[in-house]
């Protein structure tokens, strides 16, 4: 049964990241434009953003990252999928799909409870990306 | 047992003694010659069969030691690895300064690796191969383009094409080293260059590829040379060198003598030429950097020339091997003249063996000694950040494996980040004690810098001599918090429903609990405040409010929320503690910050990311880890309020520091008698906590706003940071504030300054400006083009 179990938790890693891929969107960072709060323009990074589900390739080196970390779980390779996601978090540590692709390799792991903190984590930056959100959101009830 | 002794004395008693028949019959003079051979022959015998027994002893030492593991290598520690690609912040001066600190040399023609040149604001570079955890990188060799502090292009400079991530090779920071501080790298016999070990040869041991491990000319030449000492070489052979480094003392006696030589023959007899030869390089030891020990050629290399063996130049080579007979006494750098001439004395060696042309003599004589500038390889670099890196390590290492295999170990230091924190620390601890007029050397301090969303540690400050390896204030400098417990306080309150303008009493109030003295806390300013708006009596640090409404909501609520940020300590349960009469390290405060600049999710601090193998197979990650520990709504409020400390409260000051519009959410502490000063703040990027005190625990006559702020300050005014701009949750409503009184307003709806505010805890009566019509207008046009 164990190995049913890994290869069904690799097949919809795969999936998920293919999805990750394809909708890559990387979130626009509104690092450079200042913004004080107390205003209501404070707001959720992100959050004016409309969602798309055409690929706009921002920082292809994070898209590269996470391809890799996607080709690295395929293979099993969770320690170095994971590696690969955390370089493509500190060059863009509040993009919600790196911070997903984590959970969904610590899924494959069995690592449920980390699974799930990491995809707390990602819903915190999803913002108003109504689909994404609803997939993470989704992924946490699956979790026994 | 008994029985075993009874036997033992029955076989005793029966044992009988021989006997000697006592023969005193005269012998003649030839029977006595005869009988003095004989006694001779068995005494050379018995000392034969000794010598037999003691070389097999030795044969089998000789070979246990020599197959085991031959030397002990240090775990390597390397920083943050430096990442360049499109759009990465960069400023010119921060490359320039990390390819200066990786030794990289700048040129006009980029050929090899280790090389740049700089055009304008482009820069050319070959990047050295790297064996990182992920991936063995090939040597890169790219151009960048850098403007206004952004990297804009990025692409290899073969091919021109764009290049989507390049990465530095990582600067070492030190490492944690075997017993006598001994350093080395290992190197193949294979690798290394012709002339070193001719150099080697000649100088050391020209028959050594004739003799069997020692080298009867050679012994005969140096008792000559104790007449006529104008030779080069000593008596003994490179095997009996290696010998008396490997396993012997360097005691000079002829029992040691006698030993070593037996060892090297069993040596050779053993190994081949190559083995011995391999060997004798790594072991060699080639000078002192302050309590390291440089062993080895490979190392030596690198440290003397700032490159790898494999490139060094004939006359390069002829230094190092001429240091070998004094490594001290020949050093390069502090007597060079002594230096240059022993290597050319090895030139001419070579040369007068004929195993130099007399063009490559001439050449390499007249060159200079080309030794490159200390590095800083030491491993007191940052004696601070590498006690945590320690500390983390032997979780999971035992310490003699950390000292011995050589394992690479890959953190997050960010040493730019560390050298900015460093100087200001200094600089702002010398300024205040001239402006305050405090005795020279009174103040100490300490600083802590970390990632907000991943919880890795960029920097660590121990105290202001930060090269000084002793007492590490920002780990273990356990000191009374004062007001920097507030925010888990008025965090506690928020998640009881509390606004952050709901009322709050500050005036007197005593504290009576049995058993204790009663508690009667104070103001900073001494006055009381009456009726005062809660975010107002945060950012102004009153105590007596925030006493009476910690006692309301109960100690041990609070002190379970310092807990749940993330301090793993006991706290004490007295009233007291609301005021910050816990102790906490500032390692353990920005530990607590972290959890609410990571948007309320606790992320326990890494200092290492990786660790290899000596050859660089990955032994383990320390993963990213989040666990959320308070509601993103409540999160959200407290760091709004903690951002008024800063725009409106006690730590106002910074904007003298640092731009406003970073939105800094922060908080000032200060304890009895002004015995500690502190400041914990973050941006949108990065955490910092400072502390300054006495060691002695005396008064230090500072605020947390006149001391630890303007440290903070200094320091993080440098450092590139990002705006603070959580990501504001579903459920959380902003609504207009009177700045003046501090509360909500409930007609003047335009009114511009506005705090959040968690929806669900709202009251009818406080809803007026949300059903606005501004306000309905504005949701309208959000609603339409948000679908």
């Amino acid at each position: 049964m164990a190995p049913m179990k890994k290869l069904t938790n690799t097949l919809l890693l795969i999936l998920v990241a293919g999805f990750l891929i394809s909708c890559s969107s990387t979130p626009q960072h509104t690092d450079s434009t200042i913004e004080m709060p107390g205003s209501e323009d404070s707001t959720v990074q992100g959050t004016d953003e409309s969602d798309t589900s055409e690929p706009r390739m921002e920082n292809q080196a994070v898209v590269n990252l996470l391809e890799q970390g996607q080709y690295h779980a395929r293979y099993g390779e969770y320690a170095l999928a994971k590696s690969k996601l955390e370089r493509a978090l500190r060059i863009e540590p509040r993009n919600p799909f790196i911070w997903y692709a984590l959970a969904q390799v610590n899924y494959a792991e069995d690592h449920y409870a980390e699974a799930k903190n990491l995809a707390h984590r990602a819903l915190s930056f999803a913002g108003s990306r109504q689909p994404l959100k609803q997939k993470i959101e989704e992924f946490i009830r699956s979790l026994p | 047992m008994p029985n075993t002794r009874n036997s033992h004395s029955s076989s005793k008693s029966q044992r009988k003694p021989k006997s000697k028949k006592a023969t005193k019959n005269s012998v003649p003079p030839s029977g006595r010659l005869a009988r003095w051979l004989r006694i001779l022959a068995i005494v050379f015998f018995v000392c034969l069969c000794a010598l037999l027994a003691y070389s097999v002893y030795l044969n089998q030492w000789v070979v246990e030691k020599f197959e085991g593991k031959r030397f002990s290598l240090p775990a390597r520690v390397f920083a943050r690895p430096m990442e360049i690609f499109g759009g990465a912040t960069l400023s010119a001066d921060a490359l320039e300064e990390e390819l200066q600190r990786l030794r990289y040399r700048q040129v006009n023609v980029v050929d090899g690796v280790g090389q740049y040149r700089i055009r304008g604001n482009e820069y050319e570079l070959m990047i050295r191969p790297f064996h990182f955890w992920d991936e063995k990188q090939a040597a890169q060799h790219i151009v960048l383009v850098i403007r206004n502090g952004r990297v804009t292009k990025v692409e290899s400079a073969t091919t021109g094409e764009n290049v989507a991530l390049a990465r530095l090779d990582p600067y070492m920071i030190g490492g944690i080293f075997p017993g006598g501080g001994e350093d080395r790298e290992l190197i193949r016999i294979a690798d290394v260059p012709r002339d070193v070990i001719n150099a080697l040869i000649a100088v050391e041991d020209k028959r050594f590829f004739d003799h069997h491990g020692v080298d009867p000319k050679a012994i005969l030449r140096a008792v000559s040379s104790l007449f006529f000492a104008d030779r080069v070489q000593g008596g003994s052979t490179i095997t009996q060198q290696l010998v008396k480094n490997f396993f012997l003392t360097s005691e000079r006696t002829v029992q040691r003598k006698v030993t070593e030589m037996i060892m090297a023959v069993l040596l050779e007899y053993h190994y081949s030429k190559a083995d011995i030869l391999e060997t004798y390089i790594n072991e060699v030891f080639l000078g002192q950097d302050g309590d390291r020990a440089i062993h080895g050629l490979a190392l030596a290399s690198q440290f003397y020339f700032a490159k790898d063996l494999e490139h060094i130049k004939l006359q390069e080579a002829a230094l190092l091997i001429g240091m070998l007979k004094g490594p001290n006494y020949y050093n390069p750098r502090r007597n060079p003249e002594r230096a240059l001439k022993r290597r050319n004395l090895v030139l001419q060696e070579m040369f007068d063996q004929g195993v130099i042309t007399e063009q490559a003599f001439a050449s390499a004589k007249s060159s200079s000694l080309g030794v490159s500038a200390k590095p800083n390889l030491g491993q007191s670099l940052y004696p601070a950040f590498m006690q945590l890196v320690v500390r983390q390590l032997t979780q999971d290492y035992r310490e003699e494996d950390l000292r011995s295999e050589g394992l690479r170990i890959f953190t997050s230091l960010d040493p730019h980040i560390q050298h900015i924190a460093e100087q200001g620390v200094q600089r702002r601890l010398n300024t205040l004690e001239k402006a305050y007029k405090l005795k020279s050397g009174l103040l100490e301090a300490a600083m802590v810098v970390a990632d907000v969303n991943s919880g890795e540690v960029s920097a660590v400050v121990g105290g202001r001599k930060p090269r000084y390896k002793g007492f590490n204030r920002a780990l273990d400098a356990s000191r009374q918090i004062g007001s920097l417990i507030k925010p888990a306080l008025y965090l506690t309150a928020l998640e009881q429903g509390y606004s952050l303008t709901s009322p709050l009493d500050d005036s007197e109030f005593v504290w009576q609990e049995r058993g204790t003295e009663d508690w009667k806390p104070q103001n900073y300013d001494g006055t009381y405040h009456g009726r005062v708006a809660l975010w107002q009596a945060f950012a102004n640090s009153y105590n007596v409010a925030a006493a009476r409404l910690g006692t309301e909501l109960g100690v041990d609520k609070v002190m379970r929320s310092v807990q749940r940020l993330g301090v793993d300590k006991t706290l004490p349960g007295y009233a007291s503690g609301l005021l910050g009469t816990v102790h906490l390290t500032p390692f353990e405060v920005a530990q607590m910050y972290a959890s609410f600049a990571s948007g309320g999710f606790k992320t326990p601090f890494r200092a290492i990311r990786d660790v290899t193998t000596k050859s660089g197979e990955p032994l383990n990650r320390y993963n990213v880890k989040v666990e959320p520990v308070i509601d993103p709504k409540i999160n959200y409020l407290t760091v709004v309020a903690m951002q008024q400390v800063v725009k409106h409260g006690t730590a106002k000051s910074l904007s003298r520091y640092v731009n406003p519009e970073f939105a800094i959410a922060g908080k000032t502490g200060t304890t009895d008698d002004s015995r500690d000063s502190w400041f914990a703040g973050f941006s949108g990027n990065l955490l910092a906590v400072t502390w300054i005190g006495n060691d002695a625990n005396q008064s230090i006559r500072l605020t947390g706003a006149t001391g630890a702020l303007t440290v903070w300050g200094e320091v993080m005014q440098h450092i590139n940071m990002q705006a603070l701009d959580l990501p504001k949750p579903e459920g959380v409503v902003m609504l207009p504030v009177d700045l003046q009184s501090g509360f909500l307003h409930t007609e003047n709806c335009d009114e511009a300054f506005k705090l959040p505010f968690v929806l669900a805890f709202l009251q009818e009566s406080d809803q007026a400006c949300l059903n606005h019509k501004d306000n309905k207008i504005k949701r309208w046009f959000k609603k339409i083009f948000n679908n």
